[in-house]
């Protein structure tokens, strides 16, 4: 029986496991997302969505299986590859069964040696591998099958197998543990009475009968469970390298062939249990590794647009409804599409028709739904939760905002911190100096009895993984923890750079204040109600992208009055405005000159009525008018305001002892203005970004450490001079993100997290030194030990688990990071942490819902 | 003592038994998820729960 997804309608892989009750029956989902929002829905109590919604979402085409050549045809290319010019193309490659970092190395170097392949870049932790190569002499299937013979599983990241190949991943490796815990349990029955009997009290026969036993079970231990050890160990000795696999892979099979000669021939020691709890100890610390890394690269996922397979493309309209399926691949620029209730934004678009609530949280964490009107944009990813829309698309697939923002994470995830090559570096040459004091233990105690037993003791106590894995275990988990925020991180060197900042410089625009226009107040002043006026500039002002006519939008009201049906004919008169003809009056909208031309001198002298505007205008306020023949209608106030958090924002950065510092081009008054209502004591208005730049190098020049937060591409410069940077990130189109010299993105639009980030940056670099020292002092303490003959294998195996499993759970800590916050009326802790961060981010949202209260007030008077 | 001829080598069936049954019970997805049913039973529902099991007709 073929399951559908309760929430898409899709058809549900084999054995996926999400599941929700609802309605008193379980209900299947396709994937973790789809459940996700279906809970969220469930939880804010409209239910009411899945039982009075039109229809599920579209049903994908099958999926077959693929063999690797029909990777190659054309068609599939172009929705797997990305042409960067006439030669080359872009593919992101998902490969399968990369458990360490040496094994991204490894495949990194196979694609490198591929014939036609231009660039590569792996990624550990999301198991992916970006590569820009020749495509018209070396086709895709050539470089899946080059790594396919070094034993790497790749194929190009298809997002509708994404989960299914994740999912094959963990299952293989839980059971590789079970399967080693198991053996180990039952090995250790045998072995237990061994070593508590007195000399002779268990008799040969019965002592030969539980070394066979024991052989047995520790055969499927060897065989099964621990061969990614023996086939990362021969990797690396085939790429002509000492990974950290080889020490283990050596010890393993010493002991497990010694001891197997031991039990045939009945005479010296066994060892299957200190090797089935090697193995299993060991697999239990990478188990538990990989799931930090899966959550890890699952929260930047949130971020990679989940797009459905097929959309509902309207061929002619507004003419008609006549519609078509297509992929969404296969979207272009200018479709129109219909979104239905329920649907997935397959790109981002423009509104034409209909209202819709929209779910944005793939991109900004807000779990809220937005109100989408006709004329404002959709972003591809987001989640249509209200009633269908139609939408013209503005920017498809990978040029979609989204795609965009996605594939800078996976580069800034994929070019590894400096400190973490140093790490594998020295691991590696650990590795070595492992094997050459095994060697040299042997050489010591040889011929004596315990000679081996000493050898195989030194190989299996030291601990280059608690080495290898101290850097890469802490960085992906803050990266990930930082994501589940809306901060990407997007250089390698970011959560290094936020560390011992003293300085935080904010600029104004769209930093400290909200980056789009917000109408503050609508004046009328002639023969029509203010919410009259406000129907008809928003009926002329429909469809326009101009921000100002953008942010009426977003305030219309209900359509009501006499203005709100008749027809209209649209003039625009480009940099003055637009004017209209409703029933034969011409109506003008737009800068003070342009509607007096029309309508006479302006009654109200400009800027009389300036008090009038609320104190929250954090800058120079913009006025457009309206009027007809008759005389002025009325005029309408817009500016940006504060961040509803700005002022929370810099009362904990000061408390933790950051000089804030306000820097902006606006005039000294407006800066000034923003900066006491902010509460920032350095303020400067009207600077240059030259200006700024040389600012903050003065702040360098005594010894602090800045970090920049600006908008990007104007603050470009500034940016860069810092010592780290972050970028606003909501409102902007991917394009300009990618320019953007930051080491972080800020994609929520809360400033608050940036707090929170340097508070995780701390503790991230404790969590790095913390694993780095013990992995250091408990290496120093061990191996002389163990060459002294001190350590039994056994106790060697569980000394050395612990010790990765120390760092791992150390580094996992950072998920679960909650920075403090001092002040108690501090909505934005994201205390609950985890699955329900999204339940209580709905603090800015209703924030910006009061200001927009401000418009029917002002409206009245 | 004699008896331990028959035990020990039916403790490895068992083991060998009881990896049967795990590898069923993994591959049947039920380790997949292992933080949202821990979760799921703290939800809120305002209707008295029903017992289900697998199995249920499509959902919508």
């Amino acid at each position: 029986m073929t399951e559908t997804c309760f929430h898409c309608g899709e058809v549900n892989p084999p054995g996926a496991g999400f599941r929700f009750t609802f309605d008193g029956a379980t209900r299947n989902f396709c994937c973790a997302g789809c459940q996700a929002v279906a809970e969220t829905i469930i939880d804010a109590g409209m239910a009411d969505f899945y039982r009075k919604r039109e229809r599920p979402g579209v049903r994908p085409e099958s999926l077959v299986p693929a063999e690797l050549a029909q990777y190659d045809d054309p068609a599939a290319q172009s929705t797997l590859a990305v042409s960067r010019d006439r030669e080359t193309s872009q593919a992101d490659l998902l490969i399968d069964g990369m458990t360490c970092a040496a094994c991204a190395w490894l495949a990194e170097r196979t694609l490198k040696r591929a014939p036609g392949v231009r660039d590569v870049s792996v990624q550990y932790a999301t198991g992916r591998a970006s590569v820009t190569w020749d495509a018209q002499s070396t086709p895709l299937s050539a470089l899946l099958t080059a790594l396919r013979r070094v034993g790497l599983d790749a194929r190009p990241a298809d997002r509708a197998q994404d989960p299914a190949l994740a999912r094959r991943a963990a299952r293989r490796e839980l059971l590789e543990w079970l399967v080693a815990g198991l053996g180990m349990m039952q090995v250790m029955m045998y072995a237990v009475p061994v070593y508590m009997a007195e000399p002779g009290e268990i008799t040969a026969e019965f002592h030969q009968l539980m070394r066979w036993a024991s052989l047995v079970l520790t055969v499927p231990v060897i065989v099964y469970s621990a061969r990614r050890f023996f086939a990362n160990a021969w990797r690396d000795l085939r790429a002509g390298q000492i990974g950290m696999d080889v020490p283990v892979a050596l010890a393993l099979a010493l002991t497990f062939v010694a001891s197997t000669a031991a039990t045939v021939t009945g005479e010296g020691h066994v060892y299957f249990d200190s090797i089935t709890m090697f193995v299993f100890l060991l697999l239990g610390a990478r188990f538990l590794e990989s799931r930090a890394r899966r959550r890890a690269a699952r929260a930047m996922e949130r971020l990679a647009p989940t797009l459905p397979p097929l959309v509902e493309r309207l061929t002619a309209w507004p003419g008609s409804d006549q519609s078509e399926r297509i992929p969404g691949t296969r979207l272009a620029v200018g479709d129109v599409i219909r979104i239905p209730a329920g649907g997935t934004v397959p790109a981002d678009a423009v509104v034409l028709a209909g209202t819709g609530a929209i779910d944005e949280s793939l991109l900004t964490g807000e779990s809220r739904p937005v109100t989408r009107a006709p004329g404002t944009d959709l972003l591809g990813g987001s989640l249509n939760t209200g009633s269908p829309l139609i939408a013209r698309v503005t920017r498809a697939g990978e040029a979609s905002t989204l795609a965009q923002l996605a594939r800078l994470a996976r580069r800034a995830l994929s070019a590894r911190p400096p400190a973490d090559a140093l790490a594998r570096g020295l691991a590696g040459g650990f590795s070595i100096a492992v094997l050459a004091l095994a060697a040299l233990t042997l050489f010591i105690w040889w011929p004596g009895d315990t000679a081996f037993e000493n050898a195989v003791a030194v190989l299996v106590v030291t601990c280059p993984c608690a080495l290898a894995l101290a850097q890469p275990a802490a960085w992906a988990t803050a990266s990930g923890r930082l994501s589940q925020w809306g901060l990407l991180t997007v250089t390698p060197r970011a959560l290094d750079a936020l560390n011992g900042i003293t300085d935080v410089v904010l600029d104004k625009t769209g930093t400290l204040t909200e980056s789009r226009l917000t109408l503050e107040a609508v004046c009328a002043m002639g023969a029509a109600s203010a919410s009259e006026c406000m129907a008809l500039a928003t009926r002329m002002e429909a469809g326009s992208t101009h921000p100002i006519a953008q942010a009426l939008l977003r305030h219309a009201g209900d359509m009501s009055g006499e203005y709100s049906q008749s027809p209209l004919q649209l003039t625009h008169v480009p940099g003055q405005g637009v004017e209209a003809l409703v029933k034969g009056e011409r109506v003008r909208l737009g800068s003070e000159s342009f509607v007096a031309d029309l309508a006479g001198a302006n009654p109200v002298a400009s800027g009389a009525d300036r008090a009038a505007t609320p104190t929250t205008a954090a800058s120079r306020t913009t006025r457009i008018h309206l009027g007809n023949a008759q005389g002025w209608l009325a005029s309408f106030d817009f500016s940006t305001p504060l961040r509803a958090d700005a002022a929370a924002t810099v009362a904990t950065l000061q408390r933790a002892g950051i000089e804030v510092h306000l820097l902006s081009g606006d005039d000294p008054r407006t800066a000034e203005h923003v900066a006491s209502l902010a509460n920032i004591r350095n303020a400067r208005g009207g600077v240059l970004p030259d200006d700024k730049r040389a600012y903050m190098a003065a702040l360098q020049a005594q010894g602090k450490r800045v970090l920049m937060v600006g908008d990007g591409c104007n603050d470009a410069p500034v940016l860069a001079q810092a010592d780290a940077a972050i970028a606003m990130a909501d409102g902007r189109d991917g394009a300009d993100l990618a320019r953007a010299q930051a080491d972080l993105l800020l994609v929520s639009g809360r400033l608050t997290r940036i707090a929170d980030a340097l508070q995780l940056a701390r503790a991230t670099r404790g969590v790095m030194r913390q694993n780095l020292a013990w992995a250091l002092a408990y290496n120093l303490c061990s191996v002389p030990l163990a060459m002294a003959g001190l350590i039994h294998p056994w106790v060697a195996a569980l000394g050395m688990s612990a010790s990765s499993l120390l760092v791992v759970f150390n580094a996992a800590r950072l998920l679960q990071f909650t920075p403090r916050h001092e002040a108690p009326a501090n909505a934005f802790g994201g205390a609950s942490g985890g699955a329900s961060e999204g339940a209580t981010d709905g603090a800015p949202d209703a924030a910006r819902g009061t200001s927009l209260a401000v418009t029917p007030a002002a409206g009245d008077d | 003592m004699e008896s331990l001829y028959l035990l020990i080598p039916l403790s490895v069936l068992a083991v060998f038994g009881i990896g049967w049954l795990l590898w069923q019970a993994v591959d049947g997805g039920q380790f997949d998820d292992l933080d949202t049913p821990g979760q799921a039973i703290l939800m809120d529902d305002d209707r008295p729960p029903k017992a289900n099991s697998s199995g249920d007709p499509p959902a919508v």
